[in-house]
């Protein structure tokens, strides 16, 4: 299913390249309004934004612009369950692939005050999976609504905040050079929110899939 | 009596009603919410606060010099036949017996609510922050904490502490009559407790029903589920808003701010958004069983978030609010017995009412289908 996925993503190149495009733009544009920020919390909830939008760019293309005769094609082939766990890690690997490259155009830009690597990379990629959860099942709800991608974002931000600013928290600390310890504690809660959106997904996406 | 009854059947049909005292054992719950939310109000809002000190003149002395000061009282009944005693604290506050005291040299009653209070040179203190306690028989025993600090200490002996002066020897009576405690910066808008606090509570538990008709909507796939659904997280939200509005004034007396960036305020903030969406959710579908499925799949999801958000992460950082971030709620040392007496009666009621509202509304809801469906 996973390949099935990347198959069609490589079908569309052009929105996967419209979003390479998105998020090198946005960058860019941060980079020519702020040139460097010293200031660690300003860069972290500035870098932060971006993500959001990128992850939510990047994923809401999923469901949203699948036509319906592939729909129920792939309903025929494979269980509703099959289809939601394969679409999260799918996206949940996009999102992380095109977290990358923001942060690396980021970096080279606007600069990098992070001092903990590792850290700041395990954050991204929890928050990665995590987003990628959310978002796949707003996503789903959206598609078979009428105005899909305004509704997307309305439904998807309050409920990505819990985990939003968890992962703020986080990566602050891992941008300060915090040890792993004394981030346990968010890691942990970060680990918990994830786990709960996953189960939460794959036991509700099968009622969306039904008509 | 009984070619009586027949007439008297007759009379309460009319009225809808078979029997008014069955209908009461039928409604109790409804009766028993109006009754404690009604208790919880007058009793509130009609009990008076404690005597307390609400300002002190000047806060910042010197040990080296005479210290004079005017207090003023709060519900106090200050009178010259029955002169209170005053102390400063110097430590701690909370383990009492741990800090050490000093006796005012002269106190003198202005009128019921002022009182005048000098001491002599007080001498280098180990603490720089004093707490001020004053005591009379009708009035018991008033706090202040960090009521007086010590601006400089230059030329200041070592002070010599009485060890005879000390209000740990009192046998310290409260005042006779019922009262609610009289706490620093809280003064009157404690009574705040019995709304804010109780429409939290209530939102909560009619939200969690809410997801429970979600669930059994998305089960059994009823129509009537989904409208209660619907109902439950209407009226939760009503609760919500309601709490939201209680709590900034709350903020704004105590915090002087309508809003405080703080982890439980945006929770509840982000609460109400969630639920927005729900309804906006609700509203971009036609058809109605689409939309029970996914407005079921959404809010059970809220939910679920909803909880981590405004329950569990709150406690893991910092926070102004009681109950996050280590901050005392509704531990003993905060709630006395006497506000406990009002406060679980306020919560019960506001979630009966909370229930009751939603059943009409539910009703509302199905009569109005049933309507739309005959026309």
């Amino acid at each position: 299913m996973i390949r099935h996925e990347a198959l069609l993503e490589w079908r569309q190149k052009y929105a996967f390249s419209s979003v390479l495009v998105y998020v090198l733009a946005t960058v860019f544009v941060c980079y020519l309004s702020f040139k460097r920020i010293g200031d660690v919390p300003t860069w972290n909830a500035l870098f932060w934004i971006i993500l959001l939008f990128t992850a939510v760019n990047t994923i809401s293309k999923g469901f949203l612009q699948e036509s319906r005769g592939r729909q129920l094609y792939v309903y025929l082939l494979a269980s509703p369950k099959a289809v939601i766990l394969a679409r999260s890690i799918y996206n949940a690997g996009l999102t992380m692939f095109m977290w990358l490259i923001c942060l690396a155009v980021y970096s080279l830009l606007v600069g990098n005050p992070v001092e903990n690597h590792l850290l700041y990379l395990g954050t991204l990629a929890l928050g990665s999976i995590g987003f990628a959860a959310v978002l796949t099942l707003m996503s789903a709800i959206a598609a078979q609504t009428n105005n899909n991608v305004t509704l997307m974002a309305i439904l998807s931000f309050p409920i990505l905040l819990p985990l939003l600013l968890t992962l703020i928290t986080l990566s602050k600390q891992a941008a300060d050079g915090l040890q792993w310890a004394v981030s346990s504690k968010y890691m942990i809660a970060l680990l918990a929110i994830n786990a709960i959106v996953f189960t939460l997904s794959y036991l509700l996406f099968p009622y969306l899939w039904r008509e | 009596m009984p070619l009586c009854s027949p007439y008297l059947t007759s009379y309460f049909r009319t009225f809808g009603a078979n029997n008014s005292s069955a209908q009461v054992i039928k409604f109790w719950w409804k009766f028993l919410a109006a009754a404690l939310v009604l208790f919880s109000l007058i009793a509130g809002l009609a009990i008076p606060l404690g005597p307390g000190i609400t300002s002190v003149s000047n806060t910042i002395f010197e040990t080296s010099n005479d210290l004079s000061f005017e207090v003023t009282g709060y519900n106090t009944a200050f009178s010259s036949e029955e002169l209170p005693q005053v102390w400063l604290q110097n430590g701690e506050l909370d383990p009492f017996k741990g800090s050490q005291f000093i006796c005012a040299d002269a106190v003198s009653v202005v009128d019921g609510k002022t009182l005048s209070i000098s001491f002599d040179p007080l001498g280098a203190l180990p603490s720089r922050i004093c707490h001020l306690l004053i005591y009379t028989p009708t009035n018991g025993l008033m706090v202040r904490p960090n009521a007086l600090s010590v601006g400089s200490e230059e030329g200041a002996t070592p002070v010599s502490w009485d060890a005879e002066c000390s209000p740990l020897a009192l046998a310290v009576t409260e005042p006779g009559y019922l009262h609610f405690p009289n706490r620093e910066m809280l003064i009157e808008t404690i009574r705040n407790l019995y709304l804010h606090v109780p429409m939290w509570f209530a939102m909560i538990l009619l939200l969690l029903i809410s997801m429970i008709f979600s669930i059994k909507h998305l089960s059994s796939s009823k129509l009537e589920d989904d409208v209660k659904a619907r109902v439950f997280a209407q009226v939760g939200m009503v609760l919500g808003m309601l709490g939201l509005l209680t709590g900034m004034l709350w903020a704004k007396f105590t915090w002087g701010d309508w809003w405080v960036n703080d982890s439980r305020l945006n929770g509840s903030a982000v609460t109400l958004l969630i639920y927005m969406a729900y309804f906006i959710l609700r509203n971009s579908v036609e058809d109605e069983s689409k939309r029970g499925r996914l407005a079921a799949v959404y809010n059970i999801f809220a939910y679920v978030m909803l909880i981590v958000f405004l329950l569990v992460l709150p406690r893991m950082v910092d926070s102004l609010h009681p109950g996050a971030g280590g901050n005392p709620a509704f531990s003993q040392y905060d709630l006395d017995n006497k506000m406990r007496l009002v406060f679980y009666p306020a919560v019960l009621g506001w979630m009966g009412m909370g229930l009751w509202m939603a059943q009409v509304r539910t009703r509302l809801s199905l009569v109005e289908r049933k309507l739309l469906w005959k026309n």
